[in-house]
């Protein structure tokens, strides 16, 4: 059972990371063109890239609670799978940019003057406020189990790591090393790839309705205990944002009237309803116990349908 | 007569050979004119290889949803692989959004600061062999349209001639900056840019709204109705839900039935719902009966 409390967390979640992103910008890129860091003002970037992708996240949790209409009969759970999968689809073209801006100028521009180390203080900030806000996220988003809001957890958490890199960054040039600012940061790059492409692979996951074993598994156990069901021919689930939504179809004995096998219908969708609360939508078919010798009867009559014109 | 039959088939190897053609064509003048955009600075030509990325990003989608969505259903896709075709869609047409976004913003600082490349001539070449490219294309697509009437064809044609329209005003651009007017290339890049945002968030709104489950159109809602309608055991029509999964239709049906009625009767006028259904439905991919 979700408390009243993370429902009421998971409505703030959002705004409040939305408004740390905008702060973060506008403090690191003022510290940047202090400092004349380069790093730290490809951190600033990036807190503003997540402050427009948090936006998106944002108008999509709207739109995913919005009930079931004409244009979309199924709901509109699944706009919160698109919405995870853009929000990491341009996370990662972003980390590929930077990558390849990052071993651009360590080629072409080489080594400068190192950055002043007041970067050092824009970079801690950021560590603070970012790991503060991907707790509060992954809390908000297992409790609610949402897709949108754990991904955007998963950019905050990435920010912290490039706040990181900023330090070593800016430390490391100040000592000598001049190169180490952009090998780190082309580093965190590719971390920051990782966890996008992981990402993605979830919303297609979702999105293309891939078989849910565990649920589906777990649907056929609890229709063991309800009488009257000869056998599940089919069970297929499929996720719409945090609601499940169960395609069945089951064999009742043929000689029943439609009248008792609905009260076995009604049976097993307040069993499902109770024992797992996800479901949003279950569509029941009902076949005959012995279904496959009406399926050949059926195959028969289409074959002398086509012989009838040639004799 | 037997000439007309030949000539139809050569047309009609002749589409499907330039659904490849044009990919191929649209694919290398994007890299032809993307490099030489870049190598002259020229961002009306960056923005015409943009061009014909979208028109990559539509063959491509095509032969995605002839290969991997016309697949079908298995253990690990119970409804089928219909949906890539809206993925690649919605996530390319993301990729083209971002580049134009690059390039506007790029346009933008170039006429406010005044930093206007130089004209080249290697820009008018490259704009020129698209427009030939691209018109030649373009014809071929209008033949075999008019002779075996395939709107794809069609719309393949159209996307040839806007490249054409693109990179003719390239070239104009170019002219004029050679005759002084500097400003004429970052005027044509934002126009360009401006078309193709429109475009690529036109492909992203069909995409999303084939991976959020939308409805098929009303009209084939309502011919579903009709089939129901002249099924006499059908008493209430309770739903009728449907969305599509790539190129086919999914649909169910919640609708009372007589609740005297056996299971084998109620089984045999399902059979005859579904068949009535798959009679006035093109591309139906299953028709789910749910009694309530």
């Amino acid at each position: 059972m979700i408390s009243q409390r993370c429902i009421r967390c998971g409505k703030r979640v959002e705004w409040t990371i939305l408004a740390i992103n905008l702060a973060l910008f506008f403090l690191k890129f003022s510290f940047a063109i202090l400092s004349n860091s380069r790093s730290l003002h490809t951190d600033a970037f990036q807190s503003l890239a997540n402050f427009i992708i948090t936006a998106a996240v944002l108008v999509s949790l709207k739109m995913a609670s919005r009930a079931a209409d004409e244009k979309f009969p199924y709901g509109y759970g699944k706009v919160e799978f698109l919405a995870s999968g853009v929000v990491n689809m341009l996370l990662m073209v972003v980390a590929v940019a930077y990558m390849f801006f990052a071993f651009a100028e360590m080629m072409i521009v080489g080594p400068e003057r190192p950055p002043r180390l007041i970067a050092i203080f824009a970079a801690v900030i950021s560590i603070i406020a970012n790991q503060m806000a991907f707790k509060y996220g992954r809390c908000a988003g297992q409790k609610l189990s949402s897709a949108a809001i754990l991904a955007n957890a998963q950019v905050s958490r990435a920010d912290v790591g490039t706040s990181v890199a900023v330090i070593v960054a800016v430390v490391g040039s100040n000592l000598g090393l001049a190169r180490l600012d952009h090998i780190v940061s082309i580093v965190i790059c590719v971390l920051i790839i990782k966890v996008a492409f992981d990402g993605i692979k979830k919303a297609v996951k979702g999105l293309m309705d891939v078989s849910l074993r565990v649920e589906e598994a777990h649907i056929r156990d609890l229709m063991d205990n309800i009488d009257g069901v000869g056998g599940i021919e089919r069970v297929t689930a499929r996720f719409a944002g945090r609601s499940l939504l169960v395609d069945m179809s089951v064999s009742v004995p043929r000689h029943w009237p439609l009248s008792t096998a609905l009260q076995t219908v009604g049976e097993i969708k307040n069993v499902l309803h109770t024992k797992m609360k996800n479901i949003s939508q279950i569509s029941v078919q009902l076949l005959p116990a012995a279904g496959r010798r009406k399926k050949t009867v059926a195959a028969e009559s289409v074959q002398t349908r086509t012989y009838v014109p040639q004799t | 007569m037997s000439k007309d039959v030949s000539e139809k088939q050569k047309c009609a190897r002749c589409a499907t050979q330039l659904s490849w053609i044009g990919l191929w064509d649209s694919f290398l003048l994007m890299i032809f004119k993307g490099a030489v955009g870049i190598f002259t600075g020229s961002r009306a030509l960056i923005a015409s290889a943009l061009y014909s990325f979208h028109d990559v990003l539509s063959g491509v989608a095509v032969l995605v949803g002839l290969k991997i969505a016309s697949r079908p259903p298995d253990e690990e896709h119970p409804y089928g692989h219909g949906n890539a075709e809206y993925i690649v869609c919605v996530f390319t047409s993301i990729l083209i959004l971002g580049a134009t976004i690059f390039i506007l913003a790029d346009c933008v600082r170039i006429i406010f600061l005044g930093e206007h490349a130089r004209p080249h001539w290697a820009t008018l070449v490259a704009a020129a062999i698209s427009v030939l490219a691209n018109e030649l294309i373009y014809r071929f697509n209008i033949c075999a349209h008019k002779h075996i009437n395939s709107p794809a064809l069609l719309a393949h044609g159209k996307h040839h001639r806007a490249d054409v329209i693109a990179s003719l005003a390239v070239v104009v651009a170019t002219l004029g900056s050679m005759m002084g007017y500097l400003f004429l290339d970052a005027l044509v890049a934002v126009f360009e840019a401006g078309h193709l945002i429109f475009l690529s968030i036109e492909i992203f709104y069909q995409g999303s709204t084939g991976l959020i489950d939308g409805a098929i159109i009303d009209s084939d809602v309502r011919l579903i109705r009709q089939a129901l309608a002249g099924i006499p055991e059908v008493r209430q029509i309770k739903a009728v839900k449907t969305r599509q999964i790539g190129r086919t239709v999914w649909v169910d049906l919640y609708v009372c039935l007589p609740p005297e009625r056996t299971i084998a009767q109620v089984s045999t006028i399902s059979t005859r719902i579904q068949n009535a259904v798959a009679d006035r439905v093109e591309h139906l991919g299953s028709v789910n009966v749910i009694c309530e």
